[in-house]
């Protein structure tokens, strides 16, 4: 139904859609899976990665890893070593220990495996007996889960002990064959000596899966031999998990089969998606909103929504106007990330301010949803003022902080305090010469709660609102 | 098992219907695994429920338990346990060991001696909870707070299922005080179960039944035959602060009954039926009185900061109106209004979003700074002006309230309503006298 619908608005273009959201769904040359060397060696080690839906160029770089470690005598012919270590580093529920573990696995190796579960003296022990381990049964793999979790926070960062006693421990390494795997949430809290080239060759950041990437892990997560309904669309579900982690999507995925097993239903339907979705959410317990709090919440994401379809179309995924987000922090409005441009900073601040200019329009106030918006639109505004963009080129801020004098701030500040009025301003305006637009969005969401992109233009189109 | 059978397990928790649901879901799908893997389902991963203390997590998370018909261990950090880390582990190695079973984290938050998610303690729970990952072990982790609770620890995949357990709505707290007030004994015809429910707005439901017992016993020692609104008010402010009688010095006692009159007559003129108790005795430590607002559920729109701004100050500006100075100790009150009228200027920017707090402040010159703390300032003061005015302007109704006060000690909404009234009707009255006159 997407494609089709694609195809019917041009303006749409799928393929900026997919590039600004799945970047890592792309190869690069020469590591790709036609790569013209798929022996069964490299078949054998692909089928470790089996279990790792999407994310072909990291996937490809970790295979690439493990035949290093594997096809020694073509390496050494060309001088090549084994890159010292693997850093893989990014948000919970993306995915490392998984990826970590297919490479420990696909590497052959006998892999020792370190995760703090302990405190103290007694952790740097473990610490130290897993590397003496690793180093007996070299060649190894000594694979350190989550170690930007293997510090307290009591030390300030750097100087905690435990990551001394590895980077002492690497260092010992030097010459025994032992490949360390490590994962973390951030980089930030791990000494950057520790994670330096040289100790960890390659690092990683491992993403928050793209569109297709989505579909993939989707489909991959539903048993073959269920049923699905017909309403259902991966496309539509995959951009209802944009930025949300695979855990996230797997999780969802589940909850959508146990939704439809507990009703005692023979297939799965968009319906127990999406009630999944708003379980993974945690709002299916929130309190119930009167009406007039869902007519508010209603045009407060319609703002947004028109304002978004007015301004960057390609940017429209799914509205929801179940939960009243000042009190519970979780309406939600889905919008993809924009590729760099002009207009950006005009969106990105417009479509923020967008939700309480549209309740002023229609309610002359608006309640505390919008304190977050406004300080994030204020933000953005600041930073572009500061990072010289436009204008502004006269203020830039570079350099240590407090660098800038009392009267830089406060032309910072009275340029940034205009902007945003004037912001404000040109959404009023727009709202208000698309007010027919706007109300049909809140109405249909008061019916709805959901609508998604085609719901959203299709109403555009019918009152002829143009771009 | 069926899923009447199963929800009976969950009887003892009152109101709540949503997340009983939720739980009997819950318990469904590890009673009756066979006919959820027909669909590919596995078992969800592990719940969380946060909230403040009492409302009935533990209890809530024990009926889970039973119902689910699994083995239960259960992990409590006790001061005496030396070393906690290897307590945890060794709870999760037994609860896998005797699978399928049930792991109950209870208050998971304390379990690191401070709050902070890169403890070794919480590590070793993400540690445990990932071994246990392809084992028949569900986990169950009561917090207060997640707040501060490491997000890689409680991301979708280790803990699949999160709920704030908030305290009790109107129709839930209905039910509780139907099982624990009314149902006991002897209960006197003045206790009104809807004037209760407005009463303990805010109150969790441990709170709610000691409310209930200690008004039983406030009954018994009074040697009463029934429990009368009076057991339970007494009761009620006992939960606030520390009843020590009636103030015995009479003009302070009229101040303090002209300040709560204030609060109670300026909530009842901008929202009726919201004050639902106004109350004039030596309670607290630092101050005497109290009003209390009932449940509303009603929005944050941009003009409930200036109610909430007008109702705090009012104890204030009653106390000068009729005294000619300010009392004093009503600081928490002007804390209250200057708060709400901050969230007003530079929280929803209702006069210019120019008066946005920015995050970071460096950037902040000290001229906005100025600007916009005199912009919040003078706002305040304009509404302390203002509730002098709307007081001044309904000075007959603050009088009688203030009068009646001083008479009972305390009033409750009813009181409130009969009293506006009868003023109403007497300023009726007059107005059509000077017509004929």
């Amino acid at each position: 139904m997407h494609d089709e619908y694609y195809d019917y608005y041009d303006f749409l273009d799928m393929d900026e859609r997919e590039e600004a959201f799945s970047e890592s769904t792309k190869s690069l040359p020469g590591l790709s899976d036609e790569d013209g060397c798929d022996d069964a060696e490299r078949q054998a080690v692909r089928r470790e990665f089996r279990g790792i839906v999407g994310y072909g160029n990291l996937k490809n770089e970790l295979v690439q890893i493990c035949d290093v470690m594997r096809n020694r005598a073509v390496y050494d012919r060309l001088d090549a070593r084994i890159p010292r270590g693997l850093f893989l580093y990014g948000s919970p529920g993306v995915g490392k220990t998984t990826m970590a573990e297919a490479v420990a696995a696909a590497s052959g190796r006998p892999v020792i495996r370190l995760r703090r579960n302990a405190a103290g003296d007694r952790f740097i022990e473990e610490i130290k007996d897993a590397f003496r381990r690793a180093k007996e049964q070299a060649p190894s793999v000594l694979l350190m889960d989550d170690m930007d979790k293997f510090a307290d926070g009591s030390d300030s960062y750097g100087t905690a002990a435990e990551y001394a006693v590895i980077q002492a421990a690497v260092d010992e390494l030097e010459d025994g064959d032992v490949f360390l795997i490590a994962t973390a949430n951030t980089m930030g809290a791990i000494p950057e000596s520790l994670v330096r080239q040289g100790r960890f060759d390659r690092r990683r950041r491992v993403c928050y899966p793209g569109l297709s990437d989505a579909e993939q892990i989707l489909k991959k997560n539903l048993s073959d031999n269920v049923k699905l309904s017909d309403d259902l669309d991966m496309r539509t579900l995959a951009v209802m998990t944009s930025g949300e982690s695979c855990a996230f999507i797997e999780t969802m995925a589940n909850e959508a089969a146990i939704m439809a097993g507990f009703e005692g239903s023979e297939e799965i339907t968009m319906t127990h998606f999406i009630n999944a979705w708003r379980r993974c959410r945690g709002d299916l317990i929130s309190r119930e909103l009167s009406p007039e709090e869902k007519l508010r919440t209603a045009y407060y994401q319609a703002g947004k929504a028109v304002i978004t379809a007015l301004m960057a179309p390609q940017a429209l995924t799914f509205t929801y106007a179940g939960l009243h987000c000042g009190a519970d922090d979780a309406a939600y409005f889905g919008s993809m990330q924009l590729n760099g441009g002009d207009d950006k900073l005009r969106f990105s601040v417009m479509s923020a301010l967008a939700g309480r200019a549209a309740e002023e329009l229609h309610y002359g106030d608006f309640d505390d949803q919008c304190t977050q918006d406004i300080r994030e639109a204020y933000e953005t505004i600041l930073d572009m003022i500061s990072g010289g963009n436009g204008d502004y080129l006269e203020v830039v801020q570079a350099g240590p902080r407090d660098v800038s004098s009392e009267m830089t701030c406060e032309r910072i500040s009275d340029h940034a305090d205009a902007e945003i009025e004037e912001y404000y301003r040109e959404t009023l305006q727009l709202l208000r010469e698309n007010a027919d637009f706007l109300d049909r969005v809140a109405e249909a969401m008061m019916e709805n709660e959901y609508l998604f992109a085609e719901d959203i233009l299709k109403i555009q189109k019918e009152t002829g609102c143009a771009a | 098992m069926k899923k009447e059978e199963i929800s009976k397990y969950f009887d003892e928790i009152c109101g709540y219907e949503k997340e009983k649901l939720e739980l009997t879901y819950l318990a469904d799908v590890m009673t009756s695994m066979k006919e959820y893997e027909k669909l590919g389902a596995r078992l969800p991963g592990n719940l969380m429920l946060a909230g403040p203390p009492g409302v009935g997590k533990t209890l809530m998370a024990k009926c889970l338990i039973d119902a689910s018909g699994r083995k239960s261990f259960v992990c409590r950090r006790n001061d005496g346990d030396k070393d906690f880390i290897e307590v945890i582990k060794d709870t999760f190695r037994r609860a896998a060991e005797s699978e399928p079973s049930i792991v109950l984290l209870d208050d998971m938050d304390k379990f690191a001696g401070r709050f902070r998610s890169e403890s070794a303690e919480f590590a070793a729970v993400q540690a445990c909870l990932d071994d246990v990952k392809d084992r028949d072990v569900f986990v169950i982790a009561t917090i207060n707070e997640s707040e501060g609770m490491s997000e890689s620890l409680i991301r979708p995949g280790r803990f699949d299922h999160q709920m704030a357990i908030g305290t009790p709505d109107e129709k839930s707290a209905g039910q509780i005080i139907d099982r624990y007030l009314m149902t006991r004994g002897n209960i006197a015809d003045d206790i009104d179960r809807d004037v209760l429910v407005q009463l303990t707005n805010g109150k969790t439901a441990v709170e709610i039944m000691t409310l209930a017992n200690e008004a039983a016993v406030f009954a018994g020692y009074d040697r009463a035959e029934a429990i009368h609104m009076r057991h339970v008010v007494r009761a009620f402010v006992d939960s606030i602060g520390n009843y020590k009688g009636n103030i015995a010095d009479e003009s302070a006692a009229r101040i303090t009954a002209c300040h709560e009159a204030g609060h109670a007559v300026m909530s009842e003129l901008l929202d009726p039926g919201s004050a639902a108790i106004v109350f004039a005795a030596d309670v607290m430590s630092d101050s005497s009185g109290f009003m209390s607002r009932g449940r509303r559920n009603k929005t944050l729109y941009s003009g409930q900061f200036r109610e909430d701004a007008l109702i705090s100050l009012a104890g204030r500006a009653a106390t000068e109106i009729v005294t000619g100075a300010p009392d004093r100790g009503s600081e928490m009150d002007i804390k209250t209004a200057f708060m709400a009228t901050d969230r007003e200027v530079r929280g929803v920017c209702a006069h210019g979003l120019r008066y946005v707090r920015a995050y970071r402040g460096r950037l902040e010159s000290e001229k906005r700074r100025n600007r916009c703390d005199a912009a919040v300032r003078k706002r305040m003061m304009e509404y302390y002006r203002e509730a002098m005015a709307i007081l001044q302007s309904n000075r007959l109704f603050l009088d009688r309230m203030t009068e009646e006060l001083c008479e009972h000690g305390y009033l409750m909404q009813k009181d409130i309503a009969r009293i506006r009234e009868e003023i109403s009707m007497a300023e009726q009255g007059e107005t059509e006298e000077k017509k004929y006159a």
